[in-house]
């Protein structure tokens, strides 16, 4: 049953075709894809500030033009400097990494090469950098016991993500003050 | 194509009436475009690509070349496969197929203008043996929409080809009697000609005069519009070529788009004014590329940024 009173968050993940170096042939609608996109429709649903806005729509779209690995997080990222600058309020940026392990040992940030149906990838998505986590997605198997070491690695490197974003949205929005100010 | 925008009447009746007294809203005359900023070489998953941007309207596009094998290369059809993606990015109303209709409709436009033999001579050494060959395949993404889709995508198609970098293979005896295709020992790459790729034109109809480069407002304002592709005279790059007349130019593609009806003195007029726009663009273009310094090819990704007048 859809509230009507709610603000609903709309997200599309779409890859472009020559994004990857075997060309795909669509670039959304497939199950991959509509996962994603569903994820990031709940992450971002529990960062905004959804009772400012009742009986609205949030559209997200992301569109991967080259892809190497971490496209999800890429696109977590991408889209929160994209609220940022569309001035809609956040409890924190939201900032996401792919981590992997192959044999325990964790390894942040893998691209397209690292790769493969031996790695186990999670992608996690935190708010504000801190220990508050909105999104996690696993890929392939993983050992239990591998578990804790790979989202410590993840939380870390969130960290150090929002703050590089953070420093952005500062300086942008010291730009767009200077040049109202002027005004 | 419509994008969804609101005018009101008065509105439009300002645009069409400014439009008949040869001042378009910004100013511009009935074969003026919007500054052209091209960037060639922007992706690196591809092997040739380039970014045209229009005024607001920004396509990215990019040329893969990927090895098929098929019964009979002599029966198979070789031409550039056309693929179009409107982003949503670009307006919401292109979320999931909303885009598809219209991508569908440049990407078949495109297909029709290069669908012959004289366009890119050398698509016949895309041809490696009685079962391999190239096939070229030009994707198009629409980033902003801005107006002027055709104009872009087709400048963008051109230019990407013109960057497009292709691997020379080798053709070796396998097992059964087959082949199988191969790099030499001594790598090399080589590139197509691009002298005679077709630049289409949109001519819209607003009023009763024909524009080119139309922004989003103008193409609401359109009665109809006319898709003209021609292949480039060799004179326009080549001094020392005879010159050819726009009359006597050849045309690879007439089409028309969207709804309303048109008399055969508007379409003739229409087609004039598209062949005269094709030849300047075209022109301005060859100028352009020959004025940059020509960097021989490096593997990272070398970018360079041309503007048209």
């Amino acid at each position: 049953m859809i509230n009507e009173e709610q603000c609903v968050v709309n997200c599309q993940y779409s890859m472009a075709t020559f994004s990857v170096p075997d060309r795909r042939n669509k670039p959304r609608g497939d199950r991959r894809g509509n996962e994603f996109t569903r994820l990031l429709e709940r992450a971002f649903e529990s960062a905004i500030l959804v009772k400012n806005y009742p009986r609205s729509q949030i559209d997200i779209f992301c569109e991967v033009l080259e892809a190497d690995g971490g496209n999800l997080a890429a696109c977590v990222n991408a889209a929160s400097l994209a609220l940022a600058d569309a001035g809609i309020p956040m409890r924190g940026l939201v900032t996401a990494v792919e981590c992997g392990s192959v044999t325990g040992e964790a390894c942040a940030d893998l691209s397209s090469r690292e790769h493969s149906d031996i790695v186990s990838r999670l992608t996690v998505a935190t708010v504000g950098g801190k220990d508050e986590i909105c999104m996690l997605d696993l890929k392939n198997i993983i050992h239990k016991d591998h578990v804790p070491q790979l989202i410590k690695m993840a939380m870390d490197a969130n960290a150090q993500i929002h703050s590089c974003l953070e420093s952005a949205v500062l300086i942008h929005m010291k730009k767009c003050y200077a040049l109202s100010k002027r005004c | 194509m419509n994008v969804n925008v609101s005018l009101s009447n008065g509105e439009k009746n300002y645009i069409i009436d400014g439009v008949q007294d040869g001042m378009r809203a910004d100013g511009r005359g009935h074969f003026d475009y919007r500054p052209i900023f091209i960037e060639s070489g922007v992706l690196a998953t591809t092997d040739g690509s380039a970014r045209i941007r229009i005024g607001t309207t920004d396509v990215l596009v990019g040329i893969k070349a990927e090895l098929a094998t098929v019964e009979n290369t002599q029966e198979a059809v070789n031409r550039i496969k056309f693929f179009v993606d409107f982003s949503a990015n670009a307006t919401p109303q292109f979320e999931g197929r909303g885009g598809e209709s219209y991508a569908l409709e440049i990407a078949n436009t495109l297909y029709e203008a290069y669908n012959n033999d004289n366009v890119l001579p050398d698509l016949s050494k895309l041809i490696l043996s009685k079962t391999h060959m190239w096939v070229l395949y030009a994707d198009i993404v629409l980033l902003q929409y801005g107006g002027n889709i055709m104009d872009a995508a087709s400048l963008g198609v051109r230019t990407a080809l013109a960057d497009t970098k292709l691997v020379n293979v080798v053709v070796r005896p396998a097992d059964e009697g087959k082949l199988m295709v191969d790099l030499p020992d001594e790598r090399k790459l080589w590139s197509l000609d691009v002298s005679k790729v077709p630049l289409v034109v949109e001519a819209s109809k607003i009023g009763d005069v024909s524009v080119v480069d139309a922004t989003i407002i103008e193409e609401n304002c359109a009665t109809s519009s006319l898709f003209v592709g021609i292949m480039p005279p060799e004179c326009d790059y080549n001094p020392s070529a005879p010159s050819v007349s726009d009359d006597d130019c050849v045309l690879t593609l007439v089409r028309k788009s969207k709804g309303g009806s048109l008399e055969l003195e508007s379409i003739e007029e229409m087609i004039n004014t598209g062949v005269r726009a094709a030849r300047e663009l075209n022109k301005a273009l060859i100028k352009r590329l020959n004025e940059e310094v020509m960097e021989p090819y490096k593997p990272t990704i070398h970018r360079s940024q041309t503007f048209l007048h």
